[in-house]
């Protein structure tokens, strides 16, 4: 019994003994593709006593188509029952192969002995993409892929098309137009000079403004239908003639000269009227408008119907 | 206001009868050019001032020489060049070295009668001294201010040839002259009566038929010759057709007008239709007297454009649209 107590105890501390430093070493994938990257873990599990003096990372960087990337700083995982401790150093490969990463050798200092662990080999395969061995036969050019019809693609053709419509629109609303127009204008009906000048001095009579005392509105009147008249029967300038240039006007006119001093006088008068505050007889007055419309009767041009037309000699009786 | 016409009438009848002795005391010597000299007694009873515009030799100063001898009025006569002061026209202050002062002498403006001949050839400083003394009626020399004597006439005469090295008035300053007359040729008998008399030497002398005291009431007759409303809207109608052709159916002229009759066209085509009237010897104006003396009162009043230039339009073309136009009362 006490023999069994011993080998008990004997094992308990070589166990104790060996589980001083332990190190070791994964990978977070053994198979990777060409160009990816790939993380080492490297675990250190030590008692309190125990002291890290280097790690030694210079193998990894011996390896022919393997690179580092990047090494974190040790980090501490867990402390009990042992202070686990762990460093990542990320890697990749452009170069595909088979590979074992080597032996990273730790060594620590315990009870003031030197010591050195290290990890185990590690595989590592790099796969390159499988590449097609039928390089001889060529591929047809692929179609153009259309993609679908939206409404802003069809914008521009829709605006345009309302401005075609709208001209083609203003362009008949203006030819329709152009052909009404002609039809909705009514020809100007143009009464005779002599039925113009009778009724107006029929008008004339009947306002009585002579009999009012309104002379000077009634010679203006009188004056301006009897111009009026001989403008447009006898195209004289006689509204924008002074009574001296109408009466030289009448020398060259086909008015009968007999018409030609009582024109003057009746002309002459109305001047003194208007513009010299004349007051003549008012017999004068009278006798005025029937001259005037003697005169008008008398010179008025007759229409002949269309077949005696011809006859020039019978046009008027001037 | 009632106007009596005809006492009016009779009045004007009686004020206006010099008007015939001058015209035969300067017919004594003056052939023809009846127009101006009407033009010039114009200027005269309105107290405007006369713009001729006529080639040389067509007796403008013999005329108002002779006008001023018939009125007994003082004249002068004075030749406008490029290298012309103003002192040289109203006068200056000279030093006396005896009384070791200065004192006053006055220009030729002084005289009821000037001449200011070819105007243009004047620089503007020179023109407007001139024009100054023509819308004041008065000229500062130093410190003292003196009035011209009335009657005061200026006529100023440019020469429509010629016109390089020329200072041409500024619309601004013709626009004071109540007239622009333009001169031109005498008829082939009235030149035969002009050789004739200057190959005889025999100029009968003038004699005084006017003093000036009778024009300056003459000039109160004028104001009351009547004018008749229908008359002022008919002045007003020929002004405005100037400025606004269009309201007047003359659209045509609206792209040959730059500018049409001021103000100061208005009121002088009322003035001058008045002495028109007095000077036929009449008391109310009538549309003939618009009519006669539109052209002259107009001629210098209206701008045109360069698309008139263009088409060779000038005033008188655009005148004679308007009068053409516009309705006579």
């Amino acid at each position: 019994m006490k023999r069994l107590g011993w080998i008990i105890c004997c094992v308990l501390g070589v166990c104790q003994l060996t589980a001083q430093v332990g190190v070791t070493g994964e990978l977070t994938k053994t198979d990777i593709m060409i160009g990816d990257q790939v993380e080492f873990r490297l675990n250190i599990e030590k008692t309190s006593n125990a002291q890290i003096e280097k790690i030694d990372l210079s193998p990894l960087d011996s390896i022919e188509g393997i690179e580092v990337l990047n090494v974190r700083p040790m980090d501490t995982i867990s402390r009990s029952p042992l202070l686990l401790t762990q460093q990542r150093i990320t890697l990749t490969s452009f170069d595909s192969g088979y590979y074992y990463l080597p032996k990273i050798s730790v060594t620590y200092i315990q009870s003031g002995i030197q010591s050195t662990v290290t990890t185990n080999e590690i595989p590592l395969t790099v796969n390159t993409l499988p590449v097609s061995t039928d390089t001889v036969r060529l591929e047809p050019i692929k179609d153009i892929i259309e993609e679908p019809v939206k409404f802003q693609d069809a914008l521009p053709y829709l605006a345009g098309l309302a401005g075609l419509i709208a001209i083609i629109g203003l362009i008949w609303y203006y030819i329709k137009k152009r052909k009404q127009k002609p039809e909705e204008e009514t020809p100007e009906v143009r009464l005779p000079a002599h039925e113009v000048a009778l009724q107006k001095l029929h008008d004339l009579q009947k306002a009585e403004l002579w009999q009012k005392g309104e002379i000077k509105a009634f010679q203006s009147e009188l004056t301006f239908i009897l111009r009026e008249y001989l403008e447009h029967r006898f195209n004289m300038r006689a509204l924008e003639s002074t009574t001296d240039e109408i009466v030289a006007d009448l020398k060259h006119s086909e008015i009968d000269a007999d018409w030609h001093p009582k024109i003057e006088t009746i002309l002459e008068t109305a001047d003194l009227v208007k513009f010299a505050k004349a007051e003549p007889p008012i017999e004068i007055h009278a006798r005025a408008i029937e001259e005037t419309e003697v005169f008008v009767e008398t010179t008025k041009k007759i229409e002949l119907p269309p077949e005696e037309e011809a006859k020039p000699e019978e046009e008027d009786n001037v | 206001m009632h106007v009596d016409i005809e006492a009016l009438n009779q009045q004007i009848f009686i004020d206006s009868a010099f008007v015939e002795k001058l015209n035969e005391e300067t017919g004594k010597v003056i052939v023809g050019q009846h127009h101006m000299i009407e033009r010039l007694l114009l200027g005269l009873l309105t107290r405007g001032h006369v713009l001729l515009e006529g080639l040389p030799g067509l007796a403008k100063t013999l005329a108002i020489k002779t006008l001023s001898q018939a009125i007994n009025a003082k004249f002068s006569r004075i030749q406008f060049t490029p290298d012309l002061l103003p002192a040289d026209i109203i006068g200056t202050m000279i030093y006396n070295p005896s009384k070791n002062e200065f004192s006053v002498r006055k220009g030729p403006v002084f005289a009821n009668f000037v001449l200011a001949d070819e105007i243009n050839r004047a620089p503007a400083k020179v023109q407007s001294a001139l024009l100054e003394a023509m819308q004041e009626r008065q000229v500062t020399i130093g410190n003292e201010t003196f009035k011209l004597q009335e009657p005061f006439l200026v006529l100023a005469t440019q020469n429509p040839i010629e016109q390089e090295g020329t200072y041409p008035l500024p619309e601004a300053q013709v626009d004071r002259f109540m007239l622009k007359v333009k001169i031109t040729y005498p008829n082939m008998e009235d030149e035969r009566q002009i050789i004739r008399r200057n190959l005889e030497g025999d100029f009968s002398p003038i004699s005084p038929v006017v003093e000036p005291e009778e024009i300056l009431k003459a000039r109160e007759s004028v104001r009351k010759v009547y004018m008749d409303e229908k008359i002022e809207r008919y002045i007003l109608d020929i002004v405005f057709a100037s400025r606004t052709p269009g309201d007047y159916n003359l659209r045509n002229l609206g792209p040959l007008i730059n500018y049409g009759g001021s103000p100061r066209a208005s009121i002088n085509l009322a003035i001058a239709s008045k002495a028109y009237a007095f000077l036929k010897r009449r008391g109310y104006v009538i549309p003939e007297d618009v009519r006669n003396i539109c052209h002259d009162v107009m001629r210098h009043r209206i701008g045109l454009t360069y698309e008139a230039e263009a088409e060779n339009v000038t005033q008188e073309d655009i005148i004679n649209k308007i009068l053409d136009t516009v309705e006579v009362p």
